[in-house]
Parts: C-alpha cells; sequence; structure tokens
C-alpha cells in the first residue's frame, strides 16, 4: 500500500510540473502584459519597456519559468499588480472561503448523492425511483449559473428568505455564515448530488444482482446486513471514480458561483486576475486548482485501494 | 429407519413479466431423506435450480410468484406465510447453499475468513473470536492449506477450486442438515471437480447431511447420488433410486438423454442420437407432455392431457404415456466410412514455443518472468483424419490451436502446411493458406457479427477469397452451405440473435466450411452448448467429414466427446503433448499418470460400471504456467513420483505400435514396467 501510494504521489507530482508549465506559456502568450495593463493607454513606450525590465518581462522564456518555479518552490507566489501586494496575502484571504464553500458542497453532494441514489436502486420500478430518476436527470442538465439565477431568484427575490448576494465568514458568526452561504452551496452541489445519485443507483442495482449478493441471501443474511456489507461496499468502487471528477466540477463551479453571489474567493480572484493580465496572481490561482485537483485525484487513488483489495494488494495474482 | 428430513409438494414457480409470464416451475414434488444423495438432472431451463431457490424463498419477488401446498422441513412449513421470518434463519444454518461459479459467488472485497465468520456470528450467536475460530476448523476440514494464515485472503487470492472449497465450508460451517449444490462443480476442471465431489461426499456421510446435487451432468449424478429426479420444461418427468433410473429408464427424456450423451466407455460405433428441436420456452402453462414437440416416441395421449408420474416400479414414477418405450442404444456404423489416408500429412507441427513475457509496472515495465504457454509440442494431422487434442483450462490447448491459424506468432518451431512453413508468417504471405485453415470457435454467442445476416456471414469468405465469379453462383453456394449443415436457406436474411446456440454453432461451421478448407480446428466446439445439442453437432461435424474428407483439430476438455469424434489424441499438461496414441488404446491402456487421472475423473452416466471402475484420485491444482516445476510437469500432482522425476525432464518415447507417453515410468524399455 505504501508503495502504491508512494507511486501515485510521483506520478501527481510529474503532472503538476507539466500543468504549471503549460500554465505559464499560456499567460505569456496572451496579448497584453502587466506592464501595460497598470500604466494605461497613456503610457510612453519607453516607460512601459522599462517597467517591462524592471519587472524582468522581457527575459526568455525559459528562463522566466525557471525563476518563478524556483520561488514558488520556496512558497513566494509574487507580487499582484492589480493588488499591489504579496500574491501569498491575497490567496490566505481568499483561498479558506472557496475551499470551505467548496467543501461543503462535496459533503452534500456526497451525503445525498448516494442516499438518493440507494432509495432509487432499493424503490425501482416504483413512483418514488421515478421521481428521484427524474430529478437526477434534470439536475445533470441544469448549468451552474442559471440554477444560480433561479435560486436566488424563487429564495431572494420572490421568498425574500435569502440574501441575493455577498459573504460573510463563520468567525464573525455561523448563523451569519450558514445564512449567506446556503444557495452558493446548493447551486455547486446540486450537479454533484444528480451525478453521484445516478452512478450510486445503477452501481447498487448491478451490485444487487451479482452471485455474491444471491450468497450473502442464501446465507441468511438479513437484508440490511446484506446492503451495508455486501452491496454498498462493492457499489462505491464507481462511485469513488466519480468524485475525482466532482471535485474538478465543484472547482469550476465555483469559478461561476461566486461570480453570480458575489463571493470573495479564489474564483473571483482569478476572473479578475486575468482580466487585468495580473500574471502571477492568475498563475498563482492556476497553481493551486490544479494542485486541488491532483490532489483529489491521488485520494480517491488511495480509496480505491481501501475499498478494493485487488488494488491493494497489487494485482498479485 | 428413513426420516423425511425434506418433503416439498406441489410447488409452482412463475415469474411475472409485463410482456409475458414465464411458468418456470409446475406442480413439483419431491422428498429428502437424513443423509441420503438426491441428484436433480435437466438441461438449462428445466426448471432445476429454480425449484430449489422456490423452497428457500431465494426468488425475487417481483417478479418471482411462488405457490405450493407445502415445503415441510423438520415438521415446519417453509412455505407458510408465518415462517417467513423463519426462513431466513434455517437459510445457511440448516439448509445451506453453494452456487456455479465459485469466484463470483464470493464477495470480492471481504476476506473469505471473515464471509465464513459472518455466517457463524448470525447463526449461532458466537463473538468475534470464536467465529473465527470454528471458521478455521471448516477451513482445516475442506483441505485449505495454512488455514490461518489463509483466513484474511480475499477470494481472487485463491482459484477456482480453492474458492469453490471456501464456499463449501462456509455451507457446512453452522452443520446444516441439508445441502444443496446447485451446478457446483461446472465451472472448474474435471480434475478438480473430482476432488470437490469427492469431498462433499465423504463430508455428508460422515456428518449424516443430505446432499441435493443439482447438475445437467449424468455422469456425476450416476457416481454421486443415491436416487435420482429429472426434470423437463419445469415438471418432474422421471425419478428413480440411480440404479433403477440408468438400468430402466422409463421417460422418452430420460432415454434421449441418455442416447444423446457421449460416455468415456462408449463403443465407437454408437450413434448418437441427439434430441431434435429446442427445449419449451414455458410461457404458457404446459396443458400436454412438455417433450411432445422433441418426442420420437409420442403417442395420441401424450398431445391430450399433462401427464402424471406414475409408479412404474416399486419407488420409481415416470410421467410418460407410451407403454412400449424403445431404451435401446442405438449403432451405427458410421466410423467404418471414414477415409484416412494415413500417408498424406496435411499439416505438421515440429517443436511449438510460445512464450509469453510477464510484465510489471505501469510506466517503465520491468520483465518478471514468462508465462510459458507451449513447450515444445509436434505433431501431424492426416488427410481426413481428427486430432484431438485434450487438456485442463491453461494447458495450452487453445495456444496450439491459434498458431495455427497464424492469430499468434510463435516463439519458435515449424509448422508445415501444403509444404510450406506457415509458422509466424506475414499476413499477406499467409493469406492465400487462410481459406484453407478455418476455425470454429467455442462461443456461438460472441463469435457471430450481431449486425450481419447470417446469410451474410455464411457468404463473406466466398467475398473475401474471391471464390465464386457472379451474383448467382454467390447465392447457389450459400443455399448450398445452408443445406450441408442442416438449416433452411430461407433463414439466410435473420440475424444471429435470432437462433439458437447449436443454430448459431451451425451458422459457425457453415462460415468455417465455404473455402472448401483442407483442415478445420474446432476450439471447444461443443462446450458451450446444452448436452442435447451437443450431440446434434459432433453428429454433423462427423457427417461433413465423411462427405467432404476434411481433417478436423478437435481441441476440448472433455474426454468423452473427443473421445467419441476423434481418431488419434493428443493429452496436453502444462504446455507439452504427455502422451498420444489412436483413441483406442489410449482410453483402453493409457499410461502417462496424468492421462490415468483425466480418466479417472470423468464420471461415466452408468452406475453399475461407476462402481467397477478402478480410479486414481488426483491431488492439488494445476501449477501456473509462469512457475512450471522442474523436472516432469507433472511430479507435483503424480502418485508416482521419484527424485528423478523432480529433476529431469522426461523424453516423449514411442513404442512400436506408434504409443506415444512423455514419463519416465516407460522411458527405460520398451513397455516399461506397469504402472
Amino acid at each position: 500500500m505504501v508503495k502504491y501510494i508512494a507511486k501515485k504521489l510521483a506520478v501527481s507530482i510529474v503532472i503538476l510540473l507539466v500543468v504549471s508549465f503549460l500554465a505559464f506559456w499560456i499567460m505569456s502568450v496572451l496579448p497584453g502584459d502587466a506592464a501595460l495593463i497598470s500604466l494605461g493607454t497613456e503610457a510612453t513606450a519607453e516607460r512601459i519597456e522599462e517597467l517591462r525590465e524592471e519587472w524582468g518581462l522581457n527575459d526568455p522564456l525559459p528562463e522566466r519559468y525557471g525563476a518563478w518555479l524556483w520561488d514558488i518552490l520556496h512558497g513566494d507566489f509574487g507580487y499582484s499588480t492589480h493588488y499591489k501586494t504579496a500574491c501569498s496575502e491575497v490567496l490566505a484571504q481568499r483561498m479558506p472561503i472557496t475551499l470551505l464553500l467548496g467543501l461543503i458542497s462535496l459533503v452534500i453532494s456526497v451525503v445525498f448523492g448516494i442516499l438518493f441514489g440507494l432509495v432509487a436502486a432499493l424503490y425501482r420500478g416504483r413512483i418514488l425511483d421515478t421521481i428521484v430518476t427524474f430529478c437526477a436527470n434534470l439536475g445533470v442538465s441544469l448549468p451552474v449559473f442559471w440554477l444560480g439565477i433561479l435560486l436566488t431568484y424563487l429564495f431572494a427575490v420572490w421568498l425574500r428568505i435569502l440574501p441575493v448576494q455577498g459573504y460573510q465568514s463563520p468567525s464573525e458568526g455561523f448563523g451569519g455564515f450558514l445564512y449567506f452561504a446556503c444557495l452558493p452551496c446548493i447551486s455547486m452541489a446540486w450537479g454533484s448530488i444528480a451525478t453521484i445519485c445516478r452512478q450510486t443507483r445503477s452501481a447498487v442495482l448491478e451490485t444487487l444482482h451479482q452471485s455474491h449478493v444471491k450468497t450473502a441471501r442464501a446465507k441468511g443474511l438479513s437484508e440490511g446486513k446484506i446492503l451495508s456489507r455486501h452491496v454498498l461496499k462493492n457499489s462505491l468502487i464507481p462511485v469513488i471514480t466519480l468524485l475525482g471528477f466532482q471535485v474538478r466540477n465543484l472547482v469550476g463551479g465555483s469559478v461561476v458561483v461566486e461570480q453570480i453571489y458575489n463571493i470573495p474567493g479564489m474564483g473571483r480572484t482569478l476572473i479578475q486576475a486575468v482580466n487585468s493580465r495580473d500574471t502571477d496572481m492568475a498563475l498563482a490561482c492556476l497553481m493551486i486548482i490544479a494542485a486541488i485537483t491532483i490532489l483529489s485525484s491521488l485520494l480517491v487513488d488511495i480509496a480505491y485501494g481501501i475499498v478494493d483489495p485487488r488494488i491493494r494488494r497489487g494485482g498479485s495474482q | 429407519m428413513e426420516e423425511r428430513i425434506l418433503e416439498v409438494n406441489h410447488i409452482s414457480t412463475e415469474f411475472r413479466l409485463k410482456r409475458k409470464t414465464t411458468y418456470a416451475v409446475n406442480d413439483v414434488s419431491f422428498y429428502l431423506n437424513r443423509g441420503e444423495i438426491i441428484g436433480v438432472v435437466g438441461e438449462s431451463g428445466s426448471g432445476k435450480s429454480v425449484t430449489q431457490m422456490s423452497v428457500l424463498g431465494l426468488i425475487e419477488s417481483p417478479p418471482g410468484h411462488v405457490e405450493g401446498e407445502s415445503a415441510v422441513f423438520e415438521g415446519q412449513d417453509l412455505l407458510a406465510p408465518e415462517n417467513r421470518r423463519l426462513l431466513r434463519h434455517i437459510r445457511g444454518h440448516k439448509i445451506a447453499m453453494i452456487f456455479q461459479d465459485p469466484m463470483i459467488s464470493l464477495n470480492p472485497s471481504i476476506t473469505v475468513g471473515e464471509q465464513i465468520s459472518e455466517t457463524i456470528r448470525e447463526h449461532l450467536g458466537l463473538n468475534h473470536a470464536q467465529a473465527k475460530e470454528r471458521a478455521i476448523t471448516y477451513m482445516k476440514m475442506v483441505k485449505i492449506p495454512d488455514a490461518e494464515m489463509r483466513y484474511d485472503n480475499y477470494p481472487f487470492e485463491f482459484s477456482g477450486g480453492m474458492c469453490q472449497r471456501i464456499m463449501i465450508a462456509m455451507a457446512m460451517s453452522c452443520d446444516p442438515s441439508v445441502l444443496i449444490a446447485d451446478e457446483a462443480t461446472t465451472a472448474l476442471d474435471v480434475t478438480t471437480q473430482a476432488q470437490i465431489l469427492e469431498m462433499l461426499q465423504d463430508i455428508v456421510k460422515t456428518t449424516n447431511t443430505s446432499l441435493i446435487i443439482v447438475t445437467h451432468n449424468l455422469g456425476i449424478v450416476a457416481r454421486y447420488a443415491d436416487r435420482i429426479y429429472v426434470m423437463y420444461g419445469g415438471t418432474i418427468v422421471e425419478t428413480a433410486s440411480t440404479d433403477d433410473l440408468f438400468r430402466h429408464p422409463s421417460h422418452a427424456y430420460t432415454v434421449g438423454l441418455l442416447n444423446s450423451v457421449p460416455r468415456l466407455d462408449d463403443s465407437k460405433d454408437r450413434l448418437l442420437m441427439p434430441i431434435h428441436g429446442l427445449p419449451p420456452t414455458l410461457h404458457e402453462k404446459p396443458q400436454r407432455c412438455p417433450f411432445y414437440d422433441r418426442c420420437t416416441q409420442r403417442v395420441k395421449a401424450c398431445d391430450e392431457t399433462l401427464p402424471q408420474l406414475r409408479p412404474v416400479a416399486p419407488g420409481h414414477l415416470s410421467a410418460c404415456l407410451n407403454p412400449a418405450l424403445d431404451t435401446s442404444l442405438k449403432l451405427s456404423d458410421a466410423a467404418s466410412k471414414k477415409k484416412i489416408d494415413w500417408d498424406k500429412c496435411v499439416l505438421s507441427v515440429r517443436d511449438l514455443r510460445m512464450e509469453f513475457p510477464l510484465y510489471k509496472g505501469g510506466l517503465i515495465k520491468r520483465r518478471i518472468g514468462t508465462v510459458r504457454a507451449v513447450g515444445g509440442v509436434s505433431f501431424d494431422i492426416h488427410s481426413g483424419e481428427t486430432l484431438g487434442l485434450v487438456g485442463e483450462s491453461g494447458c495450452g490447448k487453445s495456444t496450439v490451436a491459434n498458431c495455427l491459424v497464424n492469430l499468434l506468432k510463435p516463439t519458435a518451431g515449424e509448422i508445415y502446411f501444403q509444404g510450406q512453413n506457415i509458422a509466424g508468417m506475414a499476413e499477406h504471405a499467409f493469406r492465400k493458406y487462410r481459406k484453407n485453415i478455418q476455425l470454429v470457435f467455442q462461443d456461438p454467442f460472441s463469435s457471430l457479427d450481431p449486425k450481419q445476416t447470417i446469410g451474410d456471414i455464411v457468404g463473406e469468405p466466398l467475398k473475401i477469397h474471391h471464390l465464386v465469379s457472379s451474383r448467382e453462383a454467390y447465392e447457389a453456394r450459400v443455399k448450398e452451405l445452408f443445406e450441408m449443415i442442416g438449416l433452411n436457406p430461407e433463414l439466410r436474411h435473420r440475424s444471429p440473435h435470432e437462433l439458437s446456440g447449436g443454430q448459431r454453432q451451425r451458422i459457425g461451421i457453415a462460415r468455417a466450411l465455404a473455402s472448401q478448407p483442407d483442415l478445420i480446428i474446432c476450439d471447444e466446439p461443443v462446450s458451450a452448448l446444452d448436452v442435447s445439442v451437443q450431440a446434434q453437432i459432433m453428429n454433423l461435424l462427423e457427417s461433413l467429414q465423411q462427405k467432404l474428407g476434411v481433417s478436423y483439430l478437435f481441441v476440448a476438455h472433455d474426454l468423452s466427446v473427443v473421445r467419441h469424434i476423434s481418431d488419434r489424441i493428443a493429452v496436453m499438461y502444462l504446455g507439452q503433448i504427455v502422451e498420444m496414441s489412436d483413441w483406442k488404446t489410449l482410453y483402453e491402456n493409457p499410461k502417462h499418470p496424468y492421462t490415468k487421472t483425466l480418466l479417472s475423473a470423468i464420471p461415466i452416466p452408468d452406475p453399475e460400471v461407476e462402481r467397477q471402475r478402478e480410479r486414481q484420485k488426483v491431488v492439488g491444482d494445476i501449477p501456473s504456467a509462469a512457475h512450471i516445476p522442474s523436472g516432469c510437469s507433472f511430479h507435483t500432482r503424480c502418485p508416482y513420483a521419484t527424485d528423478r522425476c523432480k529433476t529431469q525432464v522426461p523424453d516423449l518415447t514411442c513404442d512400436q505400435d506408434g504409443h506415444m507417453v512423455r514419463c519416465h515410468l516407460y522411458s527405460d524399455g520398451a513397455d516399461g514396467k506397469e504402472a
């Protein structure tokens, strides 16, 4: 198992390096740079050139990439030309907000996704199954931004029980935090609940028809034990695969949701940074998002090993 | 004193689906005495498994629906609604069940020990430590080596035979009074099957447990059962003591079944009498004898009522209405019609070797070993001859077949066909030979393109090899091929899924025949088919050979099937031929200990013959082809193994009659000492 994790970790680092180079290269070929943006349209060519020289924007690409990577490895994410402060300081403020909202959404989607999926599978062909499956199909096809706007209209404008937008940190009162976080989390989790629900339903149905479930029944186990011990664990393998994708979707969704609900998180910072050619800030956000995604797929791989002994024992067959 | 432990009266099971209802079990009654072994025999769809599941309440409802008068087990009616809850405590505790495929019948993500302990804790109320101790005792009983250590292993870390032992340990762990083995050895190799069944028999006889063997294999019930129920179309058609049933079969279906199954002790000229037609679909409640459509001995009354079981002798019931049933085995002169040209070789294989490297690692692969699938195989196939190539799974017989048709490129060795070495030839060069060597596959369900009509499938080789010059010639040839294999040419616009397994296998044969090959390689052509259909295909292959003079390489694991069709037989073990001779010598005077073991493992559907047979028991599993034992590769399982066998590889020696054997017991003199 240790060897297995070490191997996955090594692969993850290689992937992260490749992503970092691609991100850096794309940012550098985009038209316009930080010097142009920060000096505005009135600046003289000499002044721009001077600033470029000062910020090291004229060095060859590999050299700039090397220096940037070296700094990051030392915990220095560079200087934000938009916020006029160190990128790490901006991140320290904004990253926790996105992570917290993302984590809550993930927990909601896993709990409700598996629960609804299980219920649908157990009551397959009945009215409960039809309702859950219909909602899940609807959920998969609704785009986040559209759902966000719809929820805002329903709960904030029409019913007036939740705020239209904004954010309050949990340190200023947990009730207030929930009041503001409710709608964003639901919009983010909705699609994931639907996807996980559908996958759980089909996986449980498939497992229920496997021979070893027949064995478990012939052993005289109660239906409850058959479900919890024999069906659920074996059904979780395809669901876990999906979780890796869902983390990525949630990160992507946070960019949109933070924009809609005006939440000062990382997603919004990224968009601002790209719009203002704040290269260092954008790259810092990209790297964090890439790291989260890769970390989540690493966790998925480890979870596989826990659930499926064939992987844990390294296919010793 | 006989004690009825289970008595089932008039049970019926139907599956109600939206479109149609299937009447899977119709008014079935049977009983079981304490300590008795009964056999329930029938083909797929006969309702034999569903009956057992119905009694145990294992039929899923909906769509299943079980009705019956009673199923009394130790004084309690299992069918009574108030006993629903009780049933769960009887399952796995008092009545335990073993299923067909052990590899998928165990939960893949729970250790085998825990799966056994779970049952014990559920029914006997022991704590974890006690349950584990008991589980290990039972693992030892079913002869799992190092049971304490193996307790924490997962099912995938065991072989199929070992998994079935675990299943037996699990079933026996609460000391049940009834054990049901539902096709428990069908997925296993013959030598493993024999070991498992011997063990089951020992266990139930020593513990006075009753055993129900549910199987399609007549030989198994002949060898192990005390009493037999024959099922067809969801009803019991005949029941008698084992001796009685085989000596005086009294139902047309039982007779038909006995006539259609090849036996290990058959005389060569026995004609296999296939049962024509298909089993009933059971979408309507039977109003007449379910076997009526396929019966060759039906009388008028069979069409008018549903025959009931009536006594024909004490303890012998039959539901056949024909008072003068012909029960004799048929003889034919098929063998004498063969024209074999022993001077003309169609194919010569010399020292064929096929090795597959074993790799480990993802990005950077390391070679960690070699799987020797075939390790130096030589044989000839003569014109008009059938060579049988037998062995258990993993012995390399299919690899040889694939090398012959250039689907695999052998590591070394030569294959001479029409004077040319075709081993590993480039595809464009091999192309002109391909039409002369054809292949018939094992699984008729997956080996035909589902999107093509069967006419197109049969005609495709004609187009590929440019064998016809016009549309008319093409149509005529396809029609001719359909007639040759006994299918109505009108069916040629159908697609494969509209045909039965036997019909599809006929299409596979027609496709192989289309290019008029000299040699057809049949890779387990009947093993996926029901017993009554197997005979149809084997007879077809034989009559085609007589008509066309084509040679066959018949690859199979079933020695009784191979015996019936082959002129010479080669036995393979771990990639090498261990014995080769004409069929008669091989069956009457086998030399190699492995051949003897293999022959002993196959039960003959005749209890009298079974009792008189001397059987050589086998131990252990087949070693992996990645770790072939040193010296003689069979020495790990051989009862005659000496120190010499462990170190020195025996050569294939040949006596004056052309009987070849690879064994040190025979390598010193011409005949060697008798084993």
